[in-house]
């Protein structure tokens, strides 16, 4: 299939879609959650039509639960991004070339290698700061944050594996590996492909570990919540379908208040810990009360931490691999 | 004027307001609520609808958009309205090395848990502390009941009560002093659960929160709280369970009287010894017949002896009273059974003059034999009388152990399981298909076993796994797994020496042999790794 006529297919599988979610807004979300079905086959129809990104959100939605108070929130706020998504589809032509690249990857364009091999490349030696697993069988992911010790630049290695097969990347939190990368174009540039490694070049040893001391000279914190918050709103006006982004959290007590987990700084603001973290008691052991520098995702409403940084040692979390 | 600040609330509060009116629309669906003309995302122009329903929902969609956008992006972290906690307290012990922090990933996530209570021992008396990450982790499995409570709070260190205390999961871990106020707000299974945890710690204070509180309570209450006190029953609880005597319940009362037979030197319990101490005598003549199925059991000659019975002649003190006796049955078997079975065992050995022992062995071919086992069982239990455990392990043969009461075997005493089931092993010729109850209740445990106990048990086990073809149930590969978990450790390279040699007649062993070389090399590392 040319590539005109795969635009042709998505873009009338966008207007179906697009159909739909009207549809449903107009029966209404508490119709919707007794229909789960229908995302799927929505989902179903979007692969069909070589929207597969999309279409991946969409199964994401369908698994989310229908309990509790907050989930028709979720579902329109998740529902209208989708919605934003499909209209800037439409004009793509008069987005800012990065975002479009970004948007194109959203809706199901793979970046080829071949596609990427005219980037820039960055040769450093890049901290392994935290790995994330999420099994969504039969689909596992790991996303693998990187940071490039001479740069300083975050890089997101993302991987996928099928049915129980391994991960191609294995790196271990808290090592120093000597890659390659090229950043996949895009309004944030954070997710980036190796395309040289001390393996394919066989230089291969045993990554070496690094101090917790290292990365302090190399990647920056902040130590202020609301600073935090004021920099995802920022990477939010470049790309407003961020998931989140990388961040050192610097002295950071970790609490369980009313069995909710939080990161508290030291001017009286405090973020939840993402639910599915699975590190937390980890987290609040290794703390004991006290300061700790904490790397992970900010996620807007939450922080994902992966490791830490405590009386000099560093620890990866347990599901941040 | 209006401030900076002023401004910036009224656009949060227009801002979540139009939110909450799109959630409410899409919720109900754009064909019965209309999105109101309020909801429009501050500082862009207001969309407008065809009046359609897509035309709604278009609207909607793309107010929704925009509003989550600004939402997401204008999201600020909440304000602190808590204390911070304390600082957990220095932990001044040194580092366990990173292969032992290891051995606790490798054993908890694998299929050698097993494992976990002897490292854990090994780690406590080795004085070294843990990675703080992996206190979690050693909570948890305490909370289980993997491991040892006390054992994993002491090796945890004190970041182990800190942690506990806030984790529902793991609150149940730290001893908790008595709250009074919380006892007060508490439903009634509630403050029986406060009393049973109170007794778990301290008896006395306990029995006075009992004592203090018991008789503004009902009747079903009063029957409860008393029953808290058979944990650590003793002559001290004797003064309340004597006024509870007299309890306008008579099922409290009738538990009252229970528990004070059960208490040796209590009034009731000194009233019925005086009358049966003197129902049993040994005389030395025994029946041919009696000394023949003596022998038999034994495989050896036994000094004739024979247990003489002076039936009694009018119900026992408490029979009519007592619940758990059958008041129809007014025989003096039954009266016999009853007080025999509320004499500590050693009233009988000071009475006779024998040990427990010879005093069972003596009831071989009694007229009685039966009916007094099963009192000493009786006996037994309710004083947990762990010599009377050991006597009667002992004596009862396997067939008959199984049929009374399994407490008996559980009570018994490692020593005596492991005597018991060396006599048993003795008798063996051939493949061992089935390991003696004895024994198999002795590798439940986590003591180690002795060598000669080992020793007695790797030979036969060898050679079946070499003779027979596949193993039948899952007996073995208990008995294996037992021996491998419990076996000294002076004696684990010569058991892997045995281990590794064995050909097994048939391939269904392989999982068996693989294992248990696996659990004898991890003992040895583990030993070698905490000790270093």
């Amino acid at each position: 299939m040319s590539a005109a006529e795969r635009e042709g297919r998505i873009a009338a599988g966008l207007d179906r879609f697009e159909d739909q979610l009207y549809d449903w807004i107009g029966h209404g979300l508490a119709y919707l959650s007794r229909r789960p079905q229908e995302l799927e086959s929505a989902a179903a129809a979007l692969v069909d039509a070589q929207a597969g990104g999309l279409a991946s959100q969409l199964r994401r939605l369908s698994e989310d639960p229908r309990d509790g108070d907050g989930w028709p929130a979720r579902l329109l706020e998740r529902l209208s991004s989708l919605h934003l998504a499909l209209r800037a589809y439409r004009v793509q032509e008069s987005i800012e070339p990065s975002l479009r690249a970004e948007l194109r990857r959203m809706v199901g364009w793979h970046a080829t290698r071949a596609s990427l091999a005219s980037e820039a490349r960055e040769t450093d030696r890049y901290f392994v700061l935290g790995r994330a697993l999420h099994d969504d069988e039969p689909i596992r992911s790991q996303r693998i944050w990187l940071c490039g010790r001479r740069s300083g630049r975050y890089a997101l290695l993302l991987e996928f594996a099928y049915a129980g097969r391994a991960f191609e990347w294995k790196m271990t939190p808290g090592t120093l590996r000597e890659l390659e990368l090229v950043y996949y174009p895009a309004a944030v540039p954070l997710r980036a492909a190796v395309f040289e490694s001390e393996a394919a070049t066989g230089r291969r040893r045993a990554a070496p570990r690094f101090r917790a001391a290292d990365l302090s000279a190399v990647c920056g914190c902040v130590d202020e919540l609301r600073e935090a918050a004021a920099l995802f709103a920022a990477a939010l006006a470049r790309n407003p379908w961020i998931e989140c982004i990388p961040l050192r959290l610097q002295n950071v007590v970790a609490v369980v208040v009313d069995e909710r987990p939080l990161l508290c700084d030291r001017f009286g603001a405090c973020v939840a810990v993402d639910e599915r973290c699975r590190g937390i008691w980890e987290l609040v052991a290794l703390g004991g009360g006290g300061a700790v520098d904490c790397f992970g995702e900010w996620r807007g409403d939450a922080f994902w931490p992966l490791s830490l940084c405590v009386d000099g040692r560093f620890v990866s979390l347990s599901d941040g691999g | 004027m209006t401030s900076v600040v002023d401004e910036r609330a009224t656009a949060a509060f227009e801002l979540e307001r139009a939110w909450q009116a799109c959630v409410t629309a899409a919720l109900l669906g754009t064909e019965r609520q209309r999105l109101a003309d309020f909801a429009t995302a501050p500082g862009l122009p207001r969309l407008e609808s065809d009046g359609g329903a897509l035309g709604e929902a278009r609207r909607l969609l793309h107010t929704a958009s925009a509003l989550a956008l600004m939402r997401r992006a204008g999201r600020i972290p909440e304000g602190r309205r808590f204390p911070l906690p304390d600082v957990v307290e220095a932990d001044d012990r040194p580092h366990c090395s990173p292969f032992v922090a290891h051995q606790l990933n490798l054993l908890s996530d694998g299929e050698l848990e097993e494992l976990l209570p002897e490292w854990l021992t090994l780690v406590e008396a080795r004085g070294v502390r843990l990675p703080a990450e992996l206190v979690p982790r050693l909570l948890d499995l305490a909370a289980r009941g993997v491991i040892d409570r006390r054992c994993a709070l002491c090796v945890a260190g004190p970041l182990g009560p800190w942690l506990a205390r806030s984790n529902p999961a793991w609150r149940e871990l730290v001893p908790r002093a008595f709250d009074s106020t919380a006892f007060g707000a508490a439903d009634r299974g509630g403050r029986a659960r406060m009393l049973a945890d109170c007794r778990a710690q301290s008896k006395e204070a306990a029995r006075e929160r009992i004592a203090a509180e018991i008789a503004a309570e009902p009747a079903k209450e009063r029957h409860r709280w008393l029953s808290i006190l058979r944990d650590g029953l003793s002559l001290g609880d004797a003064p309340l369970l004597t006024r509870a005597l007299d309890d306008r319940s008579a099922a409290v009362s009738a538990l009252a009287l229970d528990l004070l037979l059960s208490i040796p030197g209590s009034e009731p319990s000194r009233r019925l010894v005086d009358v049966a101490r003197r129902w049993l005598r040994i005389e030395p003549i025994r029946s041919e017949a009696a000394q023949r199925a003596l022998s038999s059991l034994r495989g050896a000659l036994i000094p004739p002896t024979r247990l003489v019975v002076e039936l009694p002649v009018a119900a026992p003190p408490y029979f009519d009273v007592d619940r758990s006796a059958d008041p129809s049955s007014q025989s003096a078997k039954a009266w016999l059974s009853f007080g025999v079975a509320r004499v500590p065992s050693e009233v009988w050995c000071a009475e006779i003059g024998v040990e427990r022992v010879p005093l069972l062995e003596a009831l071989f071919g009694s007229e009685h034999e039966s009916l007094l086992f099963g009192a000493f069982v009786a006996s037994a239990l309710r004083f947990t009388d762990v010599p009377l455990a050991d006597a009667l392990v002992w004596t009862l043969p396997e067939s008959e152990l199984a049929a009374h009461d399994p407490a008996i075997v559980a009570m018994a005493s490692d020593e005596a399981l492991e005597r018991t089931a060396l006599r048993e092993l003795s008798r063996f010729s051939g493949p061992m298909h089935a390991p003696p109850l004895v024994l198999r209740a002795r590798l439940e445990r986590r003591a180690p076993l002795g060598e000669e106990i080992v020793a007695a048990v790797s030979g036969p086990l060898g050679s079946t796994v070499e003779t027979i073809q596949r193993p039948r149930g899952r007996e073995l590969d208990a008995l294996a797994e037992g021996l491998a978990l419990r076996a000294p450790l002076a004696m684990l390279p010569a058991l892997v020496a045995q281990w590794s040699r064995l050909r097994p007649a048939g391939n269904a062993w392989l999982r068996l042999i693989d294992r248990t070389l696996a659990i004898l090399a991890f003992r040895a590392e583990m030993h070698k790794e905490v000790g270093r």
